[in-house]
């Protein structure tokens, strides 16, 4: 009888291994498909970008360029207010991320560590803030942006998308500090720390994967917004990325070797962007604090 | 080196009051504990003398200083937490020297009195490693290296021990107790352990839902606990306690049982109301003449047996030194001496 029993054992095991292995053939299967329904278009504006006007619309269809070519970025570069559009958008970015950065940081550190009066419904109302759309916002935005009297200048976009982008910057970072123990901030404070003190030399070195997080959030998001710098700053001096490459799309003809090319070059920086906050964003800097 | 004195001490949360005028005199240089269960406001009385919390009445004066109003780094004071709090992007030597960068006190000065404090725990090998690649005892002393190379006034050590294995517990309580008899710095120690207490301070303030019980040295606390807490608080196992009346028979006063049961009291012991009587374990000895006990379990340490036995109905904790070999169901006779016998009042608990 246990001499059965044993005997099937082995092959019930086979059987299992095998169920497994297939099962992580399928995951691994739709993770390809997945992969490729969300990296084709990437790919084809990527190589698009180093084909012939001619050969992009070519029949048979190529993926990869026949006539490999730099030329549509040589011309886009040279030809088009390309490196305005580029040179806008970084510095409307730059600003927005380090105020945003600052103002969420210091007040996500003051939720976090402090109780007031209507602390959970303040951090509720960002909560709620967060959820209207800018296309609600937008005409308010126009006429506030008119009477300061900063319509078609960066400044505003800057405005804008700090007001816009500091409440989820509340939210991630005091979260982030919420893990962080409150032991570090009071060891700090007998060690002689001033408040700020403890902020910037002790919770905010451990607080790098949260401020990558949020920090690449909104560079993100400042990066790719459309409609409000479309409205608020659309001039030719001051228009950024997303409404330059806007521009190539004309009523009758629209230049698509020049838009693969500025689409490759404007989403170069958000992929730099991401690698650099990715080396932060791993958990287990503030390990060994404790126990 | 301080006194530090609690008078009157009271702290509140809106409508809830945690503690309830706690007076304390901690002697310079003395090595005073704080015991008592959770929640009973040992660790809030410990951070208030840190100016962690705010006091809500009464003074704390360290040396002759009152610091009710003084921010926790004006009041030269060095504490331990619980869960060490070592900042984890600084190494063993700049989590050790930090106080001493932030008063601007020179390099030189720094490295030397962090390479002292190194030197006394053990640390020098290590300080060049991060809190992360330390042991959970490596880190406790990086801790304390912290607090000595502050030279300050007074140690506060808010429950150090408790997140280390038992092994390293006992390590360290000597390595605490040691470094207290070098150093001899005024230090007040919280723990919920009172084997800690006993072993490791000079007093022990055995605290209570905000209240202090009692405060002596452990032996004091353990030979005459004013109160019934005090008196199952302290030792272990705890002492047993017996529900009765105290009774005159012909051979003086006795303590009688609801059973029947009946124990010879001192010739001290006040006749004629109820009362708790208490014995400690050890106090029980083996005897031919004494009452008699079922055993329930026992349990031998090798050096001691503990034995868990029936007197009556009454269940109570038995310690001899004997090396017993008795099964549960099987009776033994115990006795104990009159004279270690206490009695406290059966209503309010105080020592009779």
């Amino acid at each position: 009888m246990n001499s059965v029993r044993d005997a099937s054992r082995p092959a019930r095991r086979d059987s299992s291994r095998s169920g497994v292995a297939a099962e992580t053939l399928v995951y691994y299967a739709l993770y390809a498909v997945l992969a490729l329904v969300v990296l084709f278009p990437l790919a084809w504006v990527l190589l698009g970008s180093f084909k012939n006007p001619g050969e992009i619309f070519a029949y048979p269809t190529t993926f990869f360029p026949r006539d490999f070519t730099l030329t549509n970025y040589n011309d886009v570069v040279r030809r088009t207010a390309l490196p305005t559009y580029l040179y806008n958008t970084a510095i409307v970015t730059v600003f927005t991320l380090v105020f945003t950065l600052i103002i969420g940081t210091i007040a996500a550190y003051g939720f976090s560590r402090w109780n007031f009066p209507f602390k959970n419904t303040t951090m509720v109302t960002l909560l709620i803030l967060q959820l209207i759309p800018s296309t609600v916002n937008i005409i308010p935005y126009y006429l506030m942006m008119n009477w300061m009297g900063l319509l078609n200048t960066r400044i505003a976009l800057v405005l804008i998308y700090t007001a816009t982008h500091i409440p989820f910057t509340i939210w991630i970072m005091k979260g982030y500090f919420d893990t962080l123990p409150r032991s570090l901030d009071e060891a700090a404070v007998i060690d002689g720390c001033s408040m700020f003190r403890v902020f910037w030399s002790i919770i905010l070195p451990l607080s790098l994967p949260g401020l990558s997080a949020a920090g690449f959030l909104v560079f993100l998001g400042s990066w790719s917004e459309f409609l409000v710098p479309l409205v608020i700053a659309n001039s030719r001096e001051v228009a950024v990325m997303s409404v330059g490459l806007y521009s190539f799309f004309g009523m009758d003809t629209t230049a698509y070797h020049y838009a693969f090319a500025a689409s490759v070059m404007s989403t170069a920086p958000v992929i730099v962007a991401y690698l650099f906050a990715q080396r932060y964003l791993v958990s287990g800097l503030a390990s060994g604090a404790e126990k | 080196m301080a006194s530090v004195s609690l008078r009157r001490i009271e702290k509140d949360y809106g409508a809830v009051q945690v503690i309830h005028g706690v007076d304390v005199e901690i002697r310079d240089g003395e090595f005073m504990a704080l015991v008592g269960p959770s929640g009973c406001g040992k660790s809030t009385l410990l951070r208030m003398i840190a100016g962690l919390e705010e006091i809500t009445d009464g003074e704390i004066w360290i040396g002759d200083q009152l610091v009710n109003d003084l921010a926790p780094k004006r009041r030269n004071i060095a504490m331990v937490f619980q869960n060490y709090a070592l900042y984890p992007h600084m190494t063993v030597a700049e989590n050790m020297g930090f106080s001493m960068k932030l008063a601007n006190e020179p390099k030189q000065e720094r490295d030397r009195r962090v390479a002292a404090a190194a030197d006394i725990l053990g640390l020098s090998e290590l300080l060049g490693r991060y809190p992360r690649q330390l042991s959970g005892g490596q880190r406790q002393r990086v801790a304390m290296g912290r607090a000595i190379v502050r030279d300050p006034k007074v140690f506060l050590f808010d429950e150090p021990l408790s997140n280390l294995d038992a092994k390293l517990r006992v390590a360290m309580r000597a390595e605490i107790k040691q470094l207290h008899q070098r150093l001899r710095t005024t230090t007040v120690f919280v723990t919920h352990d009172q084997v800690e207490a006993m072993t490791m301070a000079d007093r022990i303030v055995v605290m209570n839902a905000g209240r202090v019980e009692q405060i002596g040295t452990p032996l004091e606390l353990y030979d005459r606990p004013d109160n019934l807490f005090v008196a199952t608080f302290i030792g272990s196992p705890s002492m047993n306690r017996f529900d009765g009346e105290i009774i005159q028979s012909a051979n003086g006063p006795a303590f009688r049982l609801a059973d029947g049961t009946v124990f010879a009291l001192p010739a001290s012991a006040p006749a004629g109301q109820e009362a708790v009587c208490g014995v400690r374990p050890e106090h029980f000895a083996l005897d031919d003449n004494g009452i008699e006990a079922e055993v329930v379990v026992q349990e031998p340490t090798g050096s001691e047996t503990q034995v868990i036995m029936r007197l009556g109905a009454t269940q109570a904790t038995g310690l001899f030194r004997e090396r017993l070999s008795v099964e549960p169901g099987e009776r033994i006779r115990v006795s104990v001496k009159p004279g270690l016998i206490h009695l406290f009042d059966s209503k309010s608990g105080i020592r009779l």
